[in-house]
């Protein structure tokens, strides 16, 4: 016996959260509160006395016939709504969880498609296991009495046709071997074998199907045409490549697309095919099935998907892991050339970083043409790491007017930029700059620069060139410096550092010459070389042995 | 606890159970794999007992029931639950039952116990040895009184038979909505198919004997909706999901939707059609197709009933019509409801063939055609759901007696259970039943009712 009194309270909680979910919608806290509410109090009924069962009236619900709600008004009465679709009486048993409840309370405010669905079919199609309807068919009448109809008196002595020869004497001697209708278990594992792929199955041969009927009812082809993103997406969902590529073989016929209403509606859904709803999941489907997918069949698909879905490509390019899927998302982006540059500008106006460095790497990696333009115009763009993987991406695209651009940097006013050029040209190699680097090095306006600018270019500058610098860096660890010049002296330091940086025999002697000379400064800038030099060596070494290890 | 939830768990008790039956018999208590067995029942029984404190295995005629619910014999239990169904019989026990409380010891008794029965009065032996040893929460009963069991199922009858024939009325309206051109939809169709998977799940041979009232309506409207139950009955032996089953059904029942469109005429004529008009006639699978796509249906339900509605005519072999070329696949439903369509097809009077075949006769010529016309398995399947004299077919036993068959054994096909409606004598009997597993009796020939003056109708409404 259900307490009614608590089942009341039930009840009126569960009318408010109904009420929050048609007012605010899933997700909202003030639904999650009610609901919250609800299902702790329900659970908490269950658990202590059981099922319980609400019976449904045309207007009011009862619990162990006593009325415990009543809504008469037919525009917002939840019981009238459940009677008129036949429900009856609607049970809770335990076990019950909070995402049946949901679901449930979720198809109680669901607006049905007239003729198509009612509550009770929702309800039954929603198979809880915890939630139960009593459903009646309404209308319908058993009759009393069923007599079968005589056409065998009806025709009279008119001769008989046989649908089906009925050879009954013979079949009457025919037996049936009983052992041969058992299954085996080969068999029965064919069976499920098939059961299992059977609504895969059904989409994929209804499509083929309605290729080759011969159909006459031009509205049939119209709503097929219409319903072309819905076979999709489900086809999508069931890992049926092969059906979406017959989907977009059946809408390029040239019978089909010479049609306008077949051929808007084939736009229509080359629209939604290039939608994030459909681009997402797609991707994320190959990505899984990578190894398994017909690649011929993955291209045929791709190829439909035009400049529309590179915002969805680069959302899903920006949260991949691992290298093998981020290449496959960044060729695939790359691969829309002229439109993925104008989404990069556009990505690039919004100022987001980290954005920006994820275009940089798709141009970066793909080795992508034509936008030197592009990266060219994040120089400007306030981030030091933006600007350094531009100069980075320059350099390695290595076209004409990159270089070009290249030069220009090296001049850019702003200091951070200068020093992020050269660092990135010596980690490229890009030794066409070394003799620019030179002039500017031994230039009149260097002193003027700071140090760490000075040490950004030398080492550049030694990194591009080497033992071929000996001589030069020799010279600046020498230099005369009558005058107290603090820009010679800074240049010696570097020059002594640049030797400890190259790291040879030969530019070994030089420094230890250096350590042994009369004169203090030298003395002391060759000993700061020679310490870079050894522990430069130390870490070779080490990195030598680990690699051995 | 619901229903559903109840067969599910009943299902799995009831699996396992049989799997440490037979690991018992195999292995000795110290094995790995009967340790394994024993802990996997004896966890998931005291967690049912935990809540329900009685765990009752019982079986009426071939079926599986929990605690009152049917259990599903779906491919999956296929070969256990039909294990089981055999050592009931060998013991002759109608149920099993479990009490909350029960020990590891009584269980290991019991299944020494319940190795091999003797060959006299098993269940007796079975019963005062359980005494003997002091097994307490395990209680044995012989096979349920079968009477009393038709008469606790008279709601569900009922039941059967609302849905029954709510599925003739909503055929019907979408036939003549779809004629006069109205707005058609698939939700009553939906509902009236869902209440027949619930009354299926409750007990399939309510369902299957309303198939063997024939041409009380319009044929197509009857066939359809046949067709639909006789398909839902073997989807539930293929382990379909309720929801899977819903479609399925829909499908079934959509299936000639078709024949709306061609002249009445053509279908009622009660000669044989010419070759214009049985060109026509084929075209009904394309008409079913265009139909549903019409509906605005491209929803799970109504791709497979569109497709359902192109294949149906297209025999195993790929030949038939509307179209198939070699190396197409033939969809599992649609080689599905191509048999169980030719049955009901082949077993029902119509203008153009006042003179139907005899049920079992229909089996014999379905199986003829295996292979050809017919998938196989599909076909063993559909005889294992309706046996060699499916429900309703009017018999005469070798011991003279003539009566209805009512149920079908699954583990031997050919031994039905009738209802005796004339004894040997010639005079009208009431309330006798005749399970011929259990009895010396065959059946000798099938007969047509006609023949009898009997209305089958009378005996399965």
């Amino acid at each position: 016996m259900a307490i009614v009194a608590e089942v009341k309270g039930l009840f009126q909680k569960l009318i408010k959260a109904v009420k929050a979910l048609q007012m605010y919608g899933e997700g909202h806290p003030s639904f999650n509160e009610f609901f919250q509410n609800l299902y702790r109090d329900l659970d908490d009924y269950l658990l202590r006395f059981g099922d319980f069962t609400l019976e449904v009236q045309q207007f009011g619900v009862s619990c162990e016939g006593e009325e415990i709600y009543k809504d008469e008004d037919r525009s917002t009465s939840l019981p009238y709504r459940l009677f008129s679709d036949g429900i009856r009486a609607i049970g809770f048993h335990p076990g019950l969880t909070e995402a049946e409840l949901k679901q449930f309370l979720s198809l109680l405010i669901k607006e049905v498609k007239p003729q198509e669905e009612d509550l009770a079919t929702l309800i039954w199609e929603g198979d809880f296991s915890h939630i139960s309807c009593d459903i009646v068919q309404q209308g319908v009448e058993v009759p009393e009495e069923v007599k079968p109809v005589d056409y065998l008196s009806e025709r009279g002595e008119k001769k008989i046709h046989l649908a089906y020869p009925i050879e009954e004497d013979e079949l009457r001697r025919f037996t049936i071997p009983l052992s041969e209708v058992a299954l085996t278990d080969p068999e029965i594992e064919e069976l499920k074998r098939e059961v299992q792929m059977v609504d895969r199955a059904v989409y994929h041969d209804f499509i083929i199907s309605f290729e080759r009927a011969p159909l006459t009812s031009e509205q049939s082809y119209i709503i097929f045409f219409e319903g072309l993103s819905e076979l999709a997406r489900e086809l999508l969902r069931l890992g049926d490549l092969e059906g979406i590529a017959r989907l977009i073989r059946l809408g390029r016929r040239e019978e089909f697309s010479n049609k306008e209403p077949l051929r808007l509606r084939f736009e229509k859904f080359v629209d939604f095919v290039n939608s994030e709803e459909f681009v997402r999941p797609l991707i994320r489907f190959l990505i899984e099935n990578w190894t398994k997918v017909d690649q011929t069949i993955a291209r045929e698909i791709m190829g439909l998907l035009d400049k529309r879905s590179i915002p969805t490509l680069f959302a899903l390019y920006k949260e991949a892991k691992g290298y093998e899927l981020e290449q496959f998302l960044a060729r695939l982006i790359a691969g829309y050339g002229d439109a993925a540059i104008e989404f990069f500008t556009k990505v690039a106006e919004e100022r987001e970083a980290d954005d920006v460095l994820a275009t940089l790497k798709i141009i970066g990696t793909t080795e992508m043409k034509d936008a030197t333009k592009y990266i060219v115009g994040l120089f400007s763009f306030p981030s030091s790491e933006v600007k350094m993987k531009a100069i980075e991406n320059l350099i390695a695209l290595g076209e004409g007017d990159a270089l070009t651009n290249i030069s220009r940097l090296i001049a850019d006013p702003n200091e951070s930029v200068r020093i992020a050029t050269v660092k990135a040209i010596a980690q490229f190699g890009a030794i066409k700059f070394a003799d620019y680097l030179h002039e500017i090095i031994t230039g009149d306006d260097f002193k003027d620069r700071s140090y760490e600018e000075k040490r950004a270019f030398v080492f550049a500058y030694a990194d591009l060139l080497k033992e071929e610098l000996i001589p030069f860096f020799e010279k600046g660890l020498n230099r005369w410096n009558p005058m107290k010049s603090n820009h010679i002296e800074e240049m010696r330091n570097l020059s002594a550092l640049a030797l400890g940086r190259i790291g040879t025999s030969s530019s070994l002697s030089v420094l230890l010459k250096g350590s042994k000379s009369h004169r203090k400064a030298v003395r002391e800038a060759s000993v700061r070389g020679l310490k870079l030099f050894e522990k430069r060596g130390r870490d070779d070494r080490e990195g030598a042995e680990e690699k051995r290890e | 606890m619901i229903e559903k939830e109840l067969r599910r768990r009943g299902s799995k008790i009831t699996n396992l159970f049989v799997v440490l039956v037979k690991t018992s018999r195999i292995y000795d208590s110290t094995n790995v794999t009967y340790v394994n067995s024993f802990q996997a029942f004896t966890s998931a029984l005291r967690e049912y007992l935990s809540e329900m404190n009685r765990f009752e295995l019982q079986t009426v005629y071939d079926l599986l029931f929990v605690s009152g619910v049917r259990l599903r014999i779906d491919l999956e239990a296929y070969i256990n639950f039909e294990f089981l169904v055999e050592e009931f019989k060998r013991w002759d026990l109608g149920e099993i039952a479990f009490s909350a409380g029960i020990g590891d010891e009584e269980i290991e008794k019991f299944l020494r116990i319940f190795r091999s029965p003797p060959k006299t009065d098993p269940f007796t032996f079975l019963k005062e040895t359980l005494s003997r040893e002091g097994i307490t929460n395990i209680q044995v009963a012989p096979p349920i009184d079968v009477e009393s069991k038709l008469v606790t199922e008279d709601h569900r009858r009922e039941r059967a038979k609302v849905a029954y024939f709510s599925s003739i009325s909503a055929i019907k309206e979408i036939a003549h909505n779809l004629r006069t051109k109205q707005i058609v939809g698939l939700g009553r169709v939906k509902r009236v198919i869902y209440t027949l998977v619930d009354s299926l799940f409750e007990d399939e041979s309510v369902l299957l004997g309303l198939t063997a009232i024939k041409n009380f309506d319009d044929y197509t409207y009857n066939h359809s909706v046949n067709v639909s139950i006789l398909a839902l009955a073997v989807g539930n032996k293929l382990g379909l999901s309720k929801v899977a089953l819903g479609r399925l059904g829909v499908a079934a029942i959509m299936h000639d939707i078709g024949k709306t469109l061609l002249d009445r005429a053509l279908i009622n004529s009660p000669d044989g059609l010419t070759d214009q008009q049985w060109l026509e006639m084929k075209r009904h699978p394309i008409f079913g197709m265009e139909r549903i796509i019409e509906l605005k249906k491209l929803d799970p339900t109504g791709v497979l009933a569109a497709l359902v509605a192109i294949q149906h005519h297209i025999n195993y072999d790929l030949s038939g019509y509307p179209i198939a070329i070699p190396g197409d696949v033939l969809n599992l439903f649609s080689r599905l409801i191509r048999i169980v369509d030719s049955y009901d097809a082949m077993t029902t009077a119509r203008p153009y063939q006042p003179i139907p075949y005899l049920p079992d006769l229909a089996i014999k010529a379905l199986w003829r055609k295996r292979e050809t016309s017919f998938d196989p398995l599909l076909l063993k399947l559909f005889i294992r759901t309706v046996g060699i004299y499916p429900i309703g077919t009017i018999v005469r036993l070798t011991s003279g007696e003539i009566g209805m068959v009512t149920g079908v054994n699954i583990s031997a096909l050919d031994r039905p259970v009738v209802k005796v409606i004339i004894d040997a004598d010639g005079n009208i009997v009431k309330e006798r039943i005749r399970n011929l597993e259990r009895e010396p009796i065959r059946v000798d020939r099938s007969i047509r009712p006609e023949n009898l003056g009997i209305n089958i109708a009378d005996y399965l409404l």
